[in-house]
């Protein structure tokens, strides 16, 4: 055994261990052995869980964080490596290198606190920033290792973590899910995910046109490290310009070009037209720009822009200078031209230009913001980036601040070590981080960026609630917004995004979830790819002419034109040849665009990909010799990339391939072959059951509702004290299963129970969806769940050393505990499994009366007054106390948790759904003995009235019942994964076979006569969800109760224990049926009634039978008017305005 | 003539590449000679044993290049004559000069290069400056010339040399390639500085003639130490900075020479006589360490 781990370890693939997926890979699995025969076109998937094996199903967060602490801190730390003082110029301070989580001494990683400990105790779960520098101490260099300057959060189960890699055993010693995906950060004891970001490509060019105001636009966001700026070429009056913000007015494009020192008009022509002469008429207008305007050189095209450039700049540049700056660094920012030839910066203007006169040529040449190929998305990892490079900024300017402050002083006493000072502000680094994180909104001076809700806390409601978070992807388009576009499903979404996972109403098709099998780049280097493609036969840009510019195809590294190429596909193929050899990194992406007549290379980070099977020759590569060593463990997914096998393909590179679905659709011209037809599914729509045969919008019904569904959240639950949990107390793995629900380990954390389902009209009770359920089945633990509800206290300190403590209970004269502090304990805290009350006080703090009051050092003995501030439990419903835990936070205060348990069984209204959008209340609970049975006795759990299937066409829920049935009669459980799944036809064989009849129908007698039923009634299993609806924490009436203070009316809402309502519209329908009293009654009487005295003579209000205005209490009379409407008088009093009273009798006496 | 379009390869096969860019260099090299001849060289003296090294690395670089090609494409191209390949050169700092603006074909015969009168060079920016008499015969208004823009008679290019990588002149002699590193190539395009010195001139009679009021009065003017944490003095960077560089640093005044190929061709014959060149590393590694 030992020798077989070893073996394994030794292995040159990196394993990430988890015998989770081992389970999948097994020589027996799922009924398949060893020496069965390999089918490929069947056996494919296996590639599936080979993939989520390496891959994981949230590593894309933390390949992205990942790459952050390992390579992208570095970058950051070379970008700022150096302090200087302004005082003394001998002074520096140079970082070397940064690690986080582990000393440069030390071979293994820092003892973190382990999560959950971090998540119990209200911490934050962070490892240390270690900086390595080099300082001057006088006239001393010196190096010092291991400085701290900060604490950064760490992503659980990347490879900062202490879970990284663990196995089983560790992760429970750990107290930590195994099925736990990971991915969030633990900051105060809140778990955070930072959601995936949606955004438009950075640094390439996007052409749009609006047809109706005749205008064409090619706009690029460039982006770096420092700024962030947006550039755009557009036409006005048939005319191009260029715009950007920091340039007040729009500057005609020759001028532009000439500022570049494309000064000929000739070759402005040849860079934007070439020998196009329909390009060249409609471009020539502009070249006139420049002549009407007097400019013929460089330096005057600069002058001309550099009198149009608005920037607050502290040195004063001449008009000539701001032009070059602007030029060299403003414009498309994202190339800082830092020599004197502004050629590249030309070339890549000409282009924009170029890709408005071919938009203004052909209105069909341009780009669609919304296709998924254009779309980056901004990982945990990047954003984390951003913010920690301006907080490491702003350090660095602190410290050096203070660094100038000592050396500033003339004469001091020592030498000055700068090391000192470092620690002064390592607390801004950590707070920073923590505070962004906690809070969600990310503030970044350097872009003027401000973000809210970056951040959410992860939804523990369910496994799959908390998985579907991992996936979630937020765009950054306004909600409110009526465009269509970009909630629309894009085609070019298959197999990228889930096609089903989307939420209803305002964020319908903004928020979208990542497929099964995609992952998301992280940033690759440019310059080798660079050198590679000169190798290949790409002709330097810098080189070419500008005549034979548009002779061949361009070569775009990045959006940026680094060459041009003759044999574009030539190149194209010997490229993909050295990806699929291993020699360039397999996500970078190469596909040629025959409009733009362009070969586009792509290296960045937060493009979507997903591997495909390769197709040559009309043959799939992957063959059965494959897929057998792949179930051997001889091979993983890795290894496939690396045969050549498999390869990552991006949006743009998919539209440049030919990709065959199944492997008997292959024919010689096709270059790919999918991996499984179901991962165009993510990992919520997932769980569908013969999701291909419902209603599409029943698949996104479910995939909203399957977050909502009650099961098991984690192997860990129990020791989990969150503010809310809820839990199924018999969850049960479905009987229909699809391979996603395998690959998600949703069969070992489930959230439902395969009832039994007869769909029959029975009493009245189930109109409108609603179900009839089994009182028996409830008894058995149908449905049955617990909720569990945490309080949290803290113990405070004062100022002046006074403290809150917990007092003791309190006896009656028999000595026993007085009602409210039945539950409590010697120490003042509820005992564990105590039953608590309404009313009831489960913890007994009391707080010091003075704690305001100022220390006072001379009498410490002096008593302090204590004031009780007890916990009471509220509710409907009893509790029980199931946790009690008492620590000390980071701030050395004791915190106490308690854990208060409620077990609920299913009641009227309580809200269930099966797995295809088909949700329902329960309507009636009916005793067994009432509810039809049929040959075997065998009774329903659930009736569901018929009425719901024909509008629905949820098509899925009936083959479900059917797959399930035959399973419970064949003992199997049946699979109805998307595309595939068990046979219809073979399950009705089973059925047959087993003595039923093929349609899943059944004869069924009443339980109230015993009389056989009419009807043959559809019956079986159908896998039921119950939802976190629950009437308990619904239900609210109210005789009498709080108002509140200002107007005196009822509070508002059930938590307040608040009034209903009668509303305008209610209030208008009393008013016209004329009940005049009901409508006193409702809104004064029952609400805010009130005595007022009022003077019939001035007709302003006085007060105990005495009007101050007319010093009488003559003609006051007393009536009752809403309070809300005596406030109005006096608000209005209180501006100027008397609103006077006149009274009449309506009944004269 | 035109170099306009030397880099392009006209011919599929691969032969007829390097022998088209020798022909084209022909011409080319006789300008660059020129700066060599005149010791501009401003590619100081890397050692000659380094220089080898280097050619060499390439050398090797090159055979790859070719080596995959062929594998590629052996059945349907094969090879119809080889040529032996010769890396020479170790000082010869050839400078390549495209001119961006000017026909590579008058009618269908290669346009001759024009007569130069003079040239400039900026070693440490890399600034080219290359004066071409105007034909004063024809299409040139001399009272114009003389009364607007003082007496212009002759068209400046300027261009700045960019660095390359791996680009090689090259030329065949006795069924032989010789390739020589190329040190810098400049795209030269007109460049009016006529314009901007009247333009010049004119601003300040312009502001002599209607004196700015604010400039006539008399001023205070205050002394201050600058505070070195004033933030206002920053030095200068990026292009303004190489534009500062470039605006401060003289012109090397070179004379043209013309005719000078052949001889150059011979000492560069001489120079590859009995050197063998060497692949340093294969195919594979070479990709191996390329990416």
């Amino acid at each position: 055994m030992v020798a077989a781990t070893k073996r394994r370890k030794t292995h040159i693939h990196k394993h990430v261990k988890d015998e989770a997926f081992d389970d999948l890979l097994k020589p027996v699995y799922k009924g398949k052995k060893l020496t069965d025969e390999i089918n490929t076109a069947q056996d494919k998937w296996h590639l599936l869980p080979a993939f989520l094996k390496v891959k994981g199903l949230v590593k894309q967060h933390l390949d992205s964080f990942n790459y952050f602490v390992d390579t992208d801190l570095k970058k950051i730390i070379k970008a700022n490596q150096m302090i200087l003082s302004d005082v003394d110029p001998e002074f520096y301070l140079k970082y070397v290198d940064i690690r986080v989580g582990k000393k440069s001494s030390s071979s293994t990683k820092d003892y973190l606190t382990p999560p959950h400990e971090c998540r119990l105790r209200d911490m934050t779960y962070s490892a240390p920033i270690y900086v390595d520098i080099e300082y001057t101490r006088g006239r001393n260099i010196i190096m010092h290792k291991d400085v701290e300057i900060g604490r950064m959060p760490i992503m659980l189960r990347s490879n900062k973590c202490i879970l990284y890699d663990a196995d089983e055993s560790r992760m429970a010693k750990l107290n930590e899910c195994p099925l736990d995906p990971g991915g969030y950060f633990i900051v105060n004891g809140t778990e955070k995910v930072i959601l995936v970001q949606e955004q438009l490509s950075k640094n390439r060019i996007i052409v749009e046109a609006d047809e109706k105001k005749g205008i064409v636009q090619a706009s690029v966001t460039s982006s770096t490290h420092e700024r962030k700026s947006k550039t755009y070429v557009i036409t006005k009056n048939g005319k191009i310009y260029l715009k950007h913000n920091s340039i007040a007015e729009e500057i005609p494009i020759a001028v532009v070009l000439k500022a570049c020192g494309i000064l000929s008009d000739l070759e402005i022509m040849q860079l934007v037209c070439g020998n196009d002469s329909s390009y060249q008429d409609i471009f020539a207008v502009n070249l006139e720009e420049s002549s009407k305007l007097d400019i013929y050189t460089q330096q005057q095209a600069l002058e001309y822009i550099g009198a149009k450039v608005k920037t607050m700049r502290r040195q004063k540049l001449t008009i000539l200078q701001e032009g070059i700056e602007a030029i060299a660094t403003t414009v498309i920012a994202h190339l800082t031209v830092e020599a004197l030839d502004f050629r590249e910066k030309a070339l890549y203007i000409a282009m924009m230009t170029r890709r408005v006169v071919m938009a203004m040529y052909n209105p069909k040449m341009i780009d669609d913001r919304d296709y998924v190929g254009n779309k980056r998305l901004e990982l945990a990892g990047q954003l984390i980036s951003l913010l920690f490079e301006d907080l490491f900024k702003k350090f660095n300017n602190d410290f050096k601040l203070s660094i100038d402050k000592v050396l500033k002083k003339p004469n001091r006493a020592m030498e000055y070590d700068a090391l000192l000072s470092i620690n002064v502000h390592s607390n801004n680094i950590t707070s920073g981080l923590n505070r962004a994180i906690s809070t969600g909104n990310w503030s970044l001076k350097r872009f003027k960026m401000e973000r809210a809700g970056v951040t959410h806390v992860l939804s523990r409601l369910s496994y799959i609630s908390a998985l579907g978070m991992m996936t979630r992807i937020s765009s950054q388009f306004e909600k409110s917004r009526k465009v269509s576009g970009p909630r629309a499903l894009q085609p070019s979404q298959f197999g990228m995004l889930c096609t089903a996972d989307t939420p209803e109403g305002e964020a319908c098709g903004l928020v979208k979830n990542l497929a099964l099998m995609t992952h998301i780049t992280t940033d690759d280097e440019e310059e080798p790819i660079k050198r590679l493609c000169y190798v290949l036969g790409v002709e330097d840009i810098t080189l070419v002419d500008s005549a034979s510019l548009h002779l061949n195809y361009g070569v775009y590294l990045n959006g940026t034109l680094i060459g041009s190429i003759r044999f574009p596909t030539k190149f194209v193929t010997q490229f993909r040849h050295l990806r699929r050899t291993g020699k360039v990194s397999e996500f970078i992406s190469i596909y040629s665009n025959s409009h733009q007549m362009a070969v586009h290379i792509a290296t960045d980070g937060g493009r979507i990909c997903r591997p495909l099977i390769i197709v040559s020759d009309g043959q799939s590569r992957v063959k059965d010799t494959h897929l057998r060593q792949l179930l051997d463990g001889k091979l993983d997914f890795d290894d496939f990339l690396k045969l050549g096998l498999v390869e990552y393909l991006d949006v743009n590179e998919e539209n440049d391939s030919y990709i065959a679905l199944y492997e008997k659709d292959v024919i010689p011209s096709m270059t790919h072959l999918e991996i499984e037809p179901f991962t165009i599914l993510g990992a919520v729509a997932g769980l569908i059951p013969y999701p291909h045969h419902n209603q599409s919008p029943r698949n996104t019904y479910q995939c909203a509702m399957g977050k909502q569904a009650i099961g098991a959240i984690a192997y860990n639950q129990f020791k989990r004290i969150d503010t809310l949990l809820y839990l199924m107390t018999y969850p049960q793995q479905p009987m229909v299963k699809t391979k996603t629900i395998e690959l998600i380990d949703y069969d070992k954390l489930p959230a439902g129970q395969n009832a039994t389902v007869a769909v029959m009209s029975y009493s009245g009770y189930d109109i409108e969806d609603a179900l009839v359920l089994n009182k028996s089945s409830i008894d058995r633990g149908f449905g049955r769940c617990e909720t569990r509800r945490k309080t949290t206290t803290v113990l405070k300190r004062y100022a002046n050393h006074t403290q809150d403590i917990i007092g003791g209970m309190r006896v009656d004269e028999s000595g026993e505990p007085i009602w409210q502090h039945q539950s409590l304990g010697p120490d003042g805290l509820g005992e564990v499994g105590m039953k608590v009350q309404s009313g009831q006080i489960y913890i007994n703090k009391s707080v010091p009366t003075n704690s305001a009051d100022a220390p006072n050092p001379n009498n410490v003995n002096v008593q302090t007054q204590y004031r009780e501030a007890p916990v009471i439990y509220r509710g409907p419903e009893p509790s029980h106390i199931d946790q009690v835990m008492m620590s000390v936070s980071d701030n050395d205060q004791a915190l106490i948790k308690v854990l208060l348990r409620q077990n609920r069984r299913p009641e009227l209204g309580d809200k269930f759904s099966s797995r295809h959008g088909q949700k329902g209340v329960c309507g009636i609970i009916v005793k067994q003995e009432d509810m039809p049975f049929n040959d075997q006795g065998i009774v329903p759990d659930i009736i569901m009235n018929p009425h719901g299937f024909p509008s629905r066409m949820t098509v899925g829920k009936m083959i479900e019942l059917i797959s399930g049935k035959a399973g419970v009669m064949n003992g199997t459980l049946e699979y109805g994964t998307c595309f595939g799944g068990s046979k219809l036809e073979d399950m009705s064989k089973i059925l047959v076979d087993q003595g039923f009849n093929y349609s899943g129908k059944d004869m069924l007698y009443s339980g109230i006569t015993g009389e056989c039923l009419q009807a043959y009634i559809f019956f079986g299993p159908i896998y039921y969800q119950k939802l976190k609806h629950m009437v308990l924490d619904k239900m609210h009436a109210r005789a009498r109760g709080p108002r509140a203070v200002l107007t005196r009316q009822p509070t508002e809402g059930r938590s307040r224990d608040g009034g209903l309502r009668l509303g305008e519209m209610e209030r208008d329908c009393v008013i016209a049926y004329g009940a005049s009293q009901l409508l006193l009654e409702r809104l004064m009487i029952s609400s805010d009634a009130f005595e007022v005295d009022v003077c019939d003579k001035c007709g302003l209000m006085g007060y105990s039978g005495w009007c101050t205005t007319c010093k009488s209490a003559e003609n006051i009379i007393k009536m009752t008017i809403p309070y809300a409407a005596k406030l109005l008088f006096q608000e209005l009093l209180s501006m100027n305005i008397a609103p006077r009273l006149r009274l009449e009798d309506i009944f004269q006496q | 003539m035109s170099v306009d379009n030397k880099l392009f390869v006209t011919e599929e096969e691969e032969e007829d590449r390097t022998q088209d860019r020798a022909d084209v260099e022909d011409e080319s090299n006789d300008v660059d000679m020129t700066a060599e001849e005149n010791g501009t060289s401003s590619a100081v003296a890397n050692g000659p044993e380094k220089e080898q090294q280097e050619q060499e690395q390439v050398k090797s670089e090159e055979v790859c290049g070719e080596d995959e090609e062929k594998e590629e494409e052996e059945e349907e191209d094969p090879i119809v004559e080889e040529f032996p390949l010769n890396i020479s050169g170790n000082d010869e700092s050839l400078h390549v000069f495209q001119y961006a603006n000017r026909p590579r074909l008058i009618g269908r015969k290669p346009a001759e290069h024009p007569f130069i009168s003079a040239a400039r060079y900026k070693s440490k920016s890399h600034l080219w400056e290359i004066d071409i008499p105007l034909d004063e015969e024809a299409f040139y208004n001399k009272d114009k010339a003389e009364s607007d823009w003082s007496g212009v008679n002759v068209q400046t290019l300027k261009g700045v040399g960019v660095e390359n990588n791996g680009q090689y002149a090259a030329f065949v002699k006795d069924m032989q390639v010789y390739l020589v590193p190329v040190e810098r190539i400049a795209q030269l395009k007109p460049f009016f500085k006529y314009i901007d010195d009247v333009n010049l001139t004119r601003k300040q009679e312009d502001a002599k003639r209607n004196p700015n009021p604010t400039s006539q009065r008399a001023q205070v003017v205050t002394m201050s130490v600058k505070s070195v944490n004033d933030p206002s003095q920053n030095r200068l960077t990026g292009s303004l900075l190489a534009h500062k560089v470039a605006d401060e640093e003289a012109n090397l005044e070179l004379t043209w020479a013309e005719g000078t190929f052949e001889q150059f061709k011979e000492t560069v014959v001489k120079e590859a006589e009995g050197k063998t060149l060497i692949a340093l590393e294969k195919q594979e590694d070479y990709i191996d360490n390329l990416v």
